[in-house]
């Protein structure tokens, strides 16, 4: 019996001995809440965000970003385009090679372009693009369609260069799962990929063209925020990199490092311009009959979140317009003088009523804006509204169709990014979109601003939509939410002005890994 | 044919039962090809949901749509599954682009080792506690351990795996919060396996006490009519040593009864472990399968459901061989 004993409390000091195992030459530890992101590969991984800006550490642009988020040069080292913006010619970078050794050139760029024409890539619309050819190993031609003033901060930066040699003998990409998928331009390549365990190890590429990386490797590990929190202190990992921001002010009583900005990933409601909310006034009136500062206090305490700006642009966007945009404070005696005159009534109990009958508001939502869907159905109750809320499962959410069974819709939308797709956002069928058409003011202005030949003239354009967005109100602008990440001082973090690449919010855009 | 007529009447009997099983596992795959078709939303959909993905045109669409193997009616999809499943292939997941075979094939090994790490936990805990407590009926053990069990019986699988992840991983730091592996596993076997056994401490505890109340409540009944019976009265006034009164006598006599009972678990057990494992970000099925839904990847929800059905039917077959096999020996 006293040897089962010994043998219990050996094995039970094994098991909780197990983590004091010495790791030498450990790489920068970078945590992820969420598992496996797919391979790190354009046509493997997964379709959000955080996928495309993980394998963006693996593939280069042509165009890349600096730390303040500007064009900077990538596999193309200038460009130049003419004078009627339809022809763009780019310089490319000669010390540029795959992580196979071979040479980038000219030619895998315009290979690319042909090979995402035929197999669209979802991060990238290339419907603008006439052509692309090589004239040489080391000039590149691009013919657009129309003249596309975000050709720059938006294609050509998005554009994941494919390597020829590689993908040409590749009919379904989706399918091409062997490593050399991974072979791409960028400072890191992918040295390991444990999909059960939703690790990456990336390995630095030494003559890397645009200077070695700042560490040799990468490590980005899934761990579910109380857990990384824990190795943070515990000296086990270097960055948290979405943590939970009611956690920040615990994590820096720990002597940890935080920083926050605001997502630009805006939680807001959207209307059913086919039905009640065709009409701006209607829409006006319900901006008033909300109190967006409650809900803002409600759901999102301690600067978890800001108020959002109604002219869709939000605090700072380098597109946005330095001026007061309408609030639309809460006013509900304003907001009942527009209802009464689009022939809305009130009963004695003080519900709306329409044509003799009560008005019932159908309010959908999914589980993640649950709180604030709550908030606003509580408010709306309050003023007289009867209000049906819906939480709905988020794919089931996302297939309801434009006009569907809803007047109203609380979702969060991307404000950050290049502006040259804010169409697709606005005037878009998409179902976080804000599918309004309106007078067609709003989309001639996106239009204007796309064509525009100078940043000037597309900055007036851009600024134009901007006061119309907050007259309009196509959807109704809430909560600007906060995002928070930590770090152990062993890098030094900041969050990119208007999001990473194609408008991530995040801290750990591959130039934070790069040499100033 | 030779033998006696009890082993052919034994060996129709589980033929037949054989084939009641095939005839359900049809019927399951006919439900997971329908059921995930009729929910609102499509894979494409899923995929191109991100706020960051660019609208496609029709043709792209349709192009995605093609090559993504969507195209065609239910008939030719239904059509088409079926017969890479008569071949063995049960497709290719259209959100990890791969073939869905790979990913249980990695997958459910984690799953297989919470569920037999739990097995004799429960079984050996729930017999042992139910034994004792059966034995001393109305006593301050039974009394005790009946209320405690009872308690732990009415919390949810979910919330068990909260506490236990609150009580060992966050306020007494003493084991993982989540995973399987830790950041830097070792490379020496030995060790390797100690840290993958304490990654696997809590969610096979939480799968454990899951199960743990009711074999514990059968071995208690079990107890409580044996006692009664005269063949263990004369056992206890022959004075045989305890161990023995408890695995010859008490043991023994309840083995059929967690058999048959074990059959019946089998199918709540994988639905907690589906559960436990996403509380605990534990690598398994489980998440496997709760992300399919969530994306409406069709090829990996209806090869994993099917691969599950599968097995806890075939699991099913034979421990109703092996209770037949224990009626006939009496």
């Amino acid at each position: 019996m006293r040897g089962l004993s010994r043998i219990a409390l050996l094995a039970l000091f094994a098991l909780l001995a197990a983590p004091m195992l010495a790791q030498e030459d450990r790489p920068l530890v970078v945590t992820d809440s969420r598992a496996d992101r797919g391979m790190l590969a354009p046509y493997l991984h997964s379709r959000n965000g955080i996928a495309y800006l993980y394998t963006s550490y693996v593939f280069d642009s042509l165009v890349s970003q600096d730390r303040q988020g500007r064009p900077a040069p990538g596999l193309a080292a200038s460009w130049t385009t003419s004078p009627d913006g339809l022809t763009a010619d780019l310089q490319m970078d000669t010390r540029a090679r795959w992580h196979d050794g071979k040479p980038v050139t000219a030619r895998d760029a315009a290979f690319t372009f042909a090979y995402m024409a035929r197999r669209p890539y979802p991060f990238v619309s290339l419907k603008n693009v006439a052509g692309a050819e090589a004239l040489s190993d080391s000039h590149l031609r691009i013919r657009l369609k129309t003249r596309d003033a975000g050709l720059v901060s938006g294609l050509l930066m998005a554009l994941p260069i494919l390597p020829e040699h590689i993908y040409a003998s590749q009919e379904a990409p989706e399918r091409f799962t062997a490593p050399e998928a991974a072979t791409g331009s960028g400072p890191y390549r992918l040295a390991g990929y444990d999909k059960v365990q939703g690790r990456y190890m990336l390995e630095a590429v030494p003559d890397y063209y645009a200077g070695a990386p700042r560490f040799p490797r990468l490590m980005i590990v899934a761990m579910a925020p109380d857990a990384a929190i824990r190795a943070l202190r515990g000296g086990e990992i270097d960055v948290i990199s979405d943590l939970p921001v009611e956690r920040a002010a615990l994590v820096e009583a720990q002597g940890l490092q935080v920083v926050r900005a605001r997502s630009g990933h805006v939680t807001k409601l959207a209307f059913n311009h086919r039905g009640l909310f065709g009409a701006r006034a209607m829409r006006q009136a319900l901006a008033q009959a909300l109190d967006r500062l409650a809900i803002l206090d409600i759901t999102a305490p301690n600067g978890a979140g800001a108020l959002a700006e109604t002219g869709y642009f939000q605090q700072g966007s380098p597109w946005r317009e330095d001026r007061a945009d309408p609030a639309w404070p809460h006013d509900p005696a304003r907001a009942a003088e527009l209802l009464e005159a689009q022939g809305f009534t009130r009963d004695g109990a003080g519900r709306w009523r329409r044509a003799g009958s009560p008005v019932t508001l159908r309010l959908v939502s999914d589980e993640s804006q649950a709180r604030v869907a709550q908030v606003v159905a509580d408010q709306l109750d309050t003023f007289g509204f009867g209000v049906d809320l819906r939480l709905m499962e988020r794919t089931a959410l996302q297939a309801l169709p434009p006009g569907g069974d809803y007047d109203l819709l609380v979702a969060s939308v991307s404000t950050t990014g290049d502006p040259g797709d804010i169409a697709t956002r606005v005037t878009g069928e998409a179902w976080n979109a804000d599918r309004y058409a309106g007078d067609g003011r709003i989309a001639a202005a996106l239009e204007a601003a796309r064509q525009a030949a100078t940043p000037e003239e597309r900055l007036a354009h851009l600024h134009a939509f901007q006061r119309l967005y907050a007259e309009e109100l196509p959807s109704l602008m809430l909560v600007d939410p906060v995002m928070a990440a930590a770090h152990g001082g062993r890098i030094a973090l900041d969050f990119m002005p208007d999001g990473a690449r194609i408008g991530i919010p995040t801290a750990i855009d591959k130039s934070a890994f790069l040499q100033e | 044919m030779t033998g006696s007529p009890g082993i052919r009447r034994r060996t129709a009997r589980l033929a037949m039962d054989l084939l009641a099983r095939l005839a359900v596992l049809g019927l399951v795959a006919l439900m997971v090809f329908a059921l995930p078709r009729l929910l609102p939303g499509d894979p494409v959909q899923a995929m191109l949901a991100s706020d960051h993905a660019q609208n496609l045109g029709p043709a792209e669409l349709a192009a995605l749509r093609e090559r993504l193997g969507l195209t065609g009616g239910w008939g030719r999809q239904l059509g088409d599954w079926l017969g890479d499943l008569a071949r063995g292939d049960l497709g290719r997941s259209i959100r990890h682009a791969r073939p869905v075979a790979a990913l249980i094939a990695e997958s459910l090994p984690w799953t297989l080792l919470l569920i037999l790490g739990a097995m004799p936990v429960y079984l050996l805990g729930g017999a042992l506690a139910g034994i004792q407590a059966g034995r001393a009926r109305g006593g301050a053990l039974d009394r005790g351990l009946t209320g405690f069990v009872t308690v732990l019986a009415s919390i949810p699988p979910f919330v068990l795996a909260i506490l236990l992840m609150l009580g060992f991983a966050i306020l007494w730091p003493v084991l993982p919060a989540g995973g399987a592996l830790p950041l830097f596993p070792s490379d020496r076997p030995l060790v390797r396996a100690g840290q993958v056994a304490r990654h696997a401490v809590l969610p096979v505890a939480a799968l454990a006490l899951h199960e743990f109340a009711r074999f514990y409540y059968l071995a208690r009944a079990e107890a409580v009519s044996l006692s009664r019976r005269p063949f263990l009265l004369n056992a206890e006034a022959r004075g045989l040593p305890p161990l023995r009164l408890l695995v010859d006598y008490h043991g023994r006599n309840i083995l059929p009864a967690f058999v048959a009972r074990l059959s019946d678990s089998l199918s709540g057990l994988i639905g907690a472990a589906v559960i436990v494992e996403i509380v605990f970000s534990y690598p398994g099925i489980g998440g496997l399968v709760y992300g399919a839904i969530l994306d409406r990847d069709y090829p990996l929800l209806q090869g994993a459901t099917i691969t599950l059905a599968a097995g806890v039917l075939a699991l099913n077959w034979l421990i109703d061989a092996a209770l037949a096999v224990l009626a006939e020996r009496g």
